[in-house]
């Protein structure tokens, strides 16, 4: 067992300011000059950063980083408490944060409206960050909310009636999931007079009720985190965002109610009560079903963006499943395939906003020679691609492949059966656009596409480094990790899941 | 005959030595494709003379590896992936395959450099072909399962690029029929190893079937999916089917490696879980039997695989279609050989010695064929078998070569296949004496009924170098690196063919030791004789029977027979499995995601019609409150008119009253004046009897004067005492008792006191 020592520190409450205030800088200067404005935002993604790298050392010595503030808001109060799945979900966050910014800045500048994207966007980190450093279920709730709402900017960022539409949907959406999610939360505190995540649960009510706040918690979170049938926002809103907001809002901000999943199962009800209840069974099966049909509809899709986002749903299906199967193994899995998910789909979507940003081409069947064209972009999308198939050694190998071991010792294999049939999808939908756009297209008639070769040649070429180093980092992200011998994300997750599940 | 003292060394006595020649045999090659990218922004020539160089490189470092492996194993850590420690271990087998895998791929490099030349996309080609060598020999000289599936994978992608070269329609869709394939191959070796991991907690190659067994797993599953795994990049049938369709389509010196080498990475796989993993270290009877079993099984699809596919290739006209079947076929007798080793257990050194020495021979034959082949190509830029004719006239040299694969693959003696074919016969005949089994000697007849098959479409072949002219002239000769390609390779399958006993003593017997097949059959596999009439005899026959076959087929056509589609695999199979797979996805995935969303719709529908009937009954609600105000006001304002009208009533009466009044005023100020007089007469009556009334008075008050004056004394003092009374009310504040007051409030006091402390 892991020694649990518990330190106060400031970190996690700064990491969660910095951005707030921020926020609020910008807002100040931005009319004044948006050299500045987005200079700061840079820097303001940087520090906060900065901060939570900050907590590394403490984490890294099997402490639990505790900061409480009862004062606030009585009489529940205000907790952070970060533990090692906190600090990974954290640094992801803040890393492909500061990533995305610093592509922002590229991308957003042929767009209107920048004077309220970048506040939004700094303001949802704080957001995002609130929920995995906070220590208790109504901080986390708040700071969902915060991150949920602002959101809603960033998806309707565009102003189109299509855009709008989806907005639409996300806000009743999300109104949905935190009504559930209140209603579950009030039932906690009914039923246990506490909302303080502890490490093996707080929870041993078996009643109607507790199963009602369980259901609560499930649709609340399964809302943001896209589970089938509450998924229904995400393939219109996630298209629809600019692209760096597509690839925060895909690779981050789902997260989040998976992350919110984790913590009620096994740090608020507790994994022994779930087991024994038998509750699991919904969350697997509601899982599966997400896998299967997130991956068969990704395949019909023929926009880029789409099908990432359909993706995206099969995805948050092996993190759902992961929690459910109570096995060390899938959970590390699990906790490790939500940091590389987050790697693999943002780099996805910011090539997809890449190739739109230059061509304006969405259609996947539009994209042939696209890579012959702009090889950088497509070289990390094949890298992200790839990885998101389970080729090793990139990252998606690592999380399948325990997510299967997990599986298997679980006593179900049926569910290594769909991982690896889920795999096989993703090959099919994946693989057409890299052929698309590395192998079709100007070869097949040379000779008199010569001319438009050359004028396309021209139009297209390669986006600027501001946009081409953040995507090849988060896709180097997805490579570099497991290539050292000791692969520090999946020692995270490793040391979570052992602090999770005991 | 010198009895090798080799085959003896036990397992035990295995010397491990550390070196990183394995781990350079995989990266040079990888290196050299960066610097190929480097080189070919300078020149042609540079790239190819480091595609070259790099592949050279590649061989050297393998075969460097001759003395250690001789003496025992070659491991060589590089770290760890995911916590499993990964590495290379390079035993006999391995070696002999990544020797034969370098050597061919080196051959085919510097065939490329002539036949590329008039290919786009080069530089691409040869980066390719570099990682893939990388790659294959990554997956020969693995350590463990882990890193071998790791290496097999990115060996499918990058061998992908080589198969798709082309990029026309025909080259996609072969592309995406091998791409698939090899993916869901993929995929089921990796179910395979994570159950394995599972059931034994170790990917390491070592015999685990024991493990399994105690693990509760089954190990007919784990074999199926092993199958599936290593068999579909075998060839194996059913899950042949991408090698006819992806072989031909690539170019030629890439069809000879994907042909000669990389279904040897199936072949070596499937030879590894039948003959390592799933054999049991401790030899109970339950796992020998399994291994048997799976021997087998093994065995009869080899034989299936080789006469199918070898009727197959008879049928076929596009010259490099008869050879990717032909590949097929040959991996039939490979898997043949295969199955008796399994199928006899640790007899099965003959079976073992047989399948390796044809791995071996088939990569070199093979290659060359698709060389010799490929050499025409690119001067005639026709495939099709009855549009070629009399090419020896003008390229004796690639003609010669032919003749030398044409021998070698029918087993002619004296080239190289007349060695493994021999093997494999005897295996079949030794393994009927050793079981008794007689399906057996049906494994025989098919065995040698292929054999003239293979001859068949071989002379069948071999009219386009030596039948009749035809179609255009083609022009132009080998160029000098073409000639070493080829002339090396023929060479090899030469000195092979001529001393088959020196590769048999030297490689194939101890490493038939190294697996643990010993006794008997590894002594025998040792002492094979080659050259000796019955085995000549073997070789002869089918020739013969070719021959005739070859003649009676081209008089009356038999070789035009197109068997119907509805017969093939691919019809019959996979069809209907993906259009399962794509029915599944359609039904369970789109439709049930339409459905969702029409749900939401609906639901959104519904509580829109709700909230309009809520609005409506809002708006009824409102409208009734204004009618009722709407008649209220009505009220009021008829209350308003009957308050008047009652005013009015009221005013008219008052006015009435008001004339009453007066007129009644009138009448009483008369009467008023009536009364005066009256009053005016009595006055005048009265003031008379008041006169009278006075004068009486005065006599009386003198005579009452005195009697007041007396009674007055008396009244004072009565006057005194009355004014004396208290004049205030009875209840003023002055009345109060104020003692008595006090004397009630410390009562009170004390009552509330007894009245509260008295509960308590």
């Amino acid at each position: 067992m892991i020694s649990q020592d518990i330190v106060f520190s400031w970190l996690p409450v700064l990491a969660v300011i910095v951005p707030l205030v921020g926020t609020l800088v910008i807002y100040m200067v931005e009319y004044r000059s948006w050299r500045l404005r987005n200079a700061l935002s840079v820097v303001t993604a940087a520090i906060t950063l900065i901060v939570v790298l900050d907590m590394y050392p403490a984490i890294r010595a099997g402490k639990i980083i505790e900061a409480n503030f009862p004062r606030i808001i009585p009489p529940l109060g205000m907790s952070f408490r970060v533990d090692p799945l906190g600090f990974l979900l954290a640094v992801t966050t803040a890393f492909i944060w500061l990533m995305v910014t610093l592509y922002s800045l590229e991308y957003m500048s042929h767009e209107h409206h920048k004077n309220r994207y970048y506040p939004f966007l700094i303001l949802t980190l704080s957001g995002c960050l609130g929920v995995v450093l906070t220590g208790d279920l109504f901080s986390l709730f708040v700071f969902f909310e915060l991150m949920s709402l602002t959101a809603f900017v960033l998806v309707i960022h565009e102003e189109t009636p299509e855009a709008m539409r989806a907005g639409f949907k996300y806000l009743v959406m999300t109104i949905v999931g935190s009504l559930a999610l209140f209603f579950a939360i009030v039932v906690t505190y009914e039923l246990a007079g506490t909302l303080k995540f502890s490490p093996n649960g707080f929870f041993f009510d078996t009643s109607l009720l507790s199963f009602l706040g369980f259901l609560g918690y499930i649709v609340g979170f399964g809302v943001k985190a896209g589970m089938v049938p509450l998924h229904v926002w995400l393939p219109d809103a996630h298209p629809v965002a600019p692209s760096p907001a597509s690839a925060l809002l895909s690779g981050l901000m789902i997260k989040t109610g998976a992350y919110g999943l984790l913590r009620v199962i096994y740090n608020v009800y507790g994994a022994d009560l779930i087991q024994a209840m038998g509750w699991y069974n919904i969350l697997i099966w509601a899982a599966a079903i997400t896998i299967f049909l997130g991956s068969a509809v990704a395949i019909v899709q023929d926009d880029i963006k789409r099908r990432l986002a359909y993706s995206s749903i099969g995805q948050m299906g092996y993190i759902l499943l992961g929690m459910g199967l109570f096995t060390q193994s899938a959970l590390v899995g699990d906790i490790f395939h939500i940091f590389s998910h987050a790697f693999m789909k943002s780099t996805l979507f910011l090539c997809a906003g890449a190739i739109i940003y230059k061509t304006g081409l969405r259609k996947i069947k539009d994209l042939a020679g696209i890579g012959k064209k702009m090889p950088i972009t497509m070289g990390a999308f094949t890298t992200a691609a790839m990885a998101m198939i389970g080729i090793p050694p990139l990252n998606g190998f690592i999380s399948k492949w325990n997510l299967s071991l997990g599986a298997l010792q679980a006593g179900k294999p049926f569910f290594v059966f769909l991982l690896l049939v889920s795999s096989l999808m993703n090959m099919i939908y994946y693989a057409p656009i890299i052929i698309t756009a590395f192998m079709s297209g100007d070869h097949i008639n040379d000779d008199h596409a010569e001319h438009e070769t050359d004028k396309k040649r021209r139009l297209f070429g390669e986006v600027p480094p501001a946009m081409l180093i953040p995507m090849v980092i988060l896709a180097l992200g997805c490579l570099v990790f497991d290539l050292f011998p000791e692969n520090l994300p999946l020692y995270l997750a490793t040391l979570s899941a052992r602090l999770l599940f005991r | 005959m010198a009895a090798g003292p080799s085959y003896t060394v036990e397992q035990a006595v295995v010397i491990e030595a550390t070196s990183a020649l394995p781990l350079l045999a995989v990266v040079v090659p990888m290196l050299g494709a960066v610097a190929l990218v480097w080189a070919a922004r300078r020149s042609e020539k540079a790239r190819n003379a480091v595609a070259v160089l790099s592949s050279l490189l590649a061989a050297l470092f393998v075969f460097a590896m001759a003395p250690f492996v001789k003496e025992g194993t070659v491991v060589f850590s590089i770290g760890s992936f995911m916590g499993y420690p990964i590495g290379f271990r390079v035993d006999g087998f391995a070696f002999i395959v990544s020797a034969l895998a370098s050597f061919v791929w080196c051959a085919a490099t510097l065939f490329s450099v002539e036949y590329m030349e008039h290919e786009h996309a080069r530089s691409r080609y040869y980066l390719f072909l570099l990682v893939t060598l990388g790659c294959t020999l990554g997956v020969f000289m693995a350590r463990d399962l882990l890193t071998l599936f790791l290496f097999f994978e990115l060996m499918t992608f990058s061998s992908y690029i080589l198969v798709i070269h082309e990029q026309n329609a025909e080259s996609f869709a072969a592309g995406d029929v091998y791409l698939y394939m090899g993916v869901f191959g993929g995929l089921a070796l990796l179910f395979g190893i994570m159950l394995l991991y599972y059931y034994a907690g170790t990917v390491e190659l070592s015999p685990m079937l024991d493990k399994i067994l105690r693990g509760g797993g089954n190990p007919y599953f784990l074999a199926v999916l092993f199958a599936l795994g290593f068999g579909t990049k075998a060839g194996m049938m059913p899950l042949h089917i991408w090698l006819p369709k992806a072989h031909p389509v690539a170019p030629s010196p890439a069809s000879a490696l994907l042909s000669g080498i990389l279904i040897k990475a199936g072949a070596y796989g499937l030879t590894r879980c039948l003959l390592l993993i799933f054999t049991s270290a401790h030899g109970d009877d339950l796992a020998l039997r399994v291994s048997s079993m799976l021997g087998y099984a093994v065995l009869w699809i080899g034989q299936v695989t080789m006469l199918l596919a070898a009727l197959m290739a008879l049928l076929q006209t596009n010259v490099k279609r008869i050879l990717a079947y032909s590949s097929v076929s040959q991996m039939g007798y490979i898997l043949t050989a295969l199955g008796i080793a399994g199928y006899l257990g640790h007899e099965g050194a003959m079976g073992f010695g047989a399948a390796l020495y044809h791995m071996v021979n088939h990569g070199l034959f093979k290659a060359t064929a698709f060389m010799a082949v490929g050499s025409m190509y690119i001067r005639t830029h026709e495939l099709d078998l009855r549009k070629l004719g009399g090419l020896y006239r003008r390229f004796p040299f690639t003609s010669a070569i032919y003749v030398c694969a044409f021998l070698a693959i029918t087993g002619f003696p004296g080239l190289n296949g007349f060695a493994s074919k021999t093997l494999i016969h005897h295996a079949i005949v030794e393994a009927e004496h050793v079981t008794h089994n007689h399906m057996l000697l049906y494994a025989e007849r098919v065995f040698t009924l292929t054999s003239a098959l293979t001859a068949c479409y071989f002379i069948k072949l071999g009219t386009a170098f030596f039948g009749p002219e035809r179609g255009h002239a083609p022009h132009g000769s080998e160029s000098w690196s073409t000639r070493i390609a080829l002339g090396a390779l023929a060479l090899v399958m030469l000195a092979i063919g001529i001393f088959p006993e020196y590769l048999l003593e030297r490689w194939v017997v101890p490493t038939a030791a190294s697996f643990g097949l010993t006794g008997h059959a590894l002594s025998e596999l040792a002492h094979a004789h080659f050259f000796e009439w019955e085995s000549i005899q073997h070789v002869l026959i089918p020739l013969g029977a070719a021959v005739m076959l070859f003649v009676f087929g081209t008089r009356f056509r038999l070789f035009e027979i197109k068997p119907p589609v509805w017969l093939s695999v691919e019809y019959l199979v996979y069809r209907p499995l993906v259009q399962l797979g794509g029915l599944a996805c359609q039904v369970l995935g789109v439709r049930c995601n339409a459905g969702v969303l029409w749900a939401y719709d609906e639901a959104g529908r519904l509580s829109h019609a709700i909230t309009r009937h809520v609005v409506g009954l809002d708006t009824a609600i409102e409208s009734g409150y204004q009618r009722v105000a709407a008649d209220s006001r009505a009220l009021i304002s008829g209350a308003t008119t009957l308050d008047q009208g009652i005013d009015g009533t009221y005013d008219s009466v008052g006015r009435q009253a008001k004339d009453l009044a007066s007129v009644t005023g009138q009448f009483d100020r008369s009467l008023n004046i009536g009364y005066e007089r009256t009053a005016e007469v009595s006055k005048g009556l009265v003031t008379g009897a008041t006169s009278l009334d006075r004068s009486i008075s005065a006599g009386y008050e003198k005579g009452a004067e005195a009697s007041r004056s007396a009674v007055r004394g008396a009244a004072d003092a009565e006057a005194s005492s009355e004014s004396k009374r208290p004049s205030q009310p009875l209840w003023s504040a002055w009345n109060l008792n104020f003692a008595a007051l006090l004397l009630a409030g410390v009562l009170m006091i004390v009552f509330m006191i007894f009245l509260l402390y008295g509960k308590a």
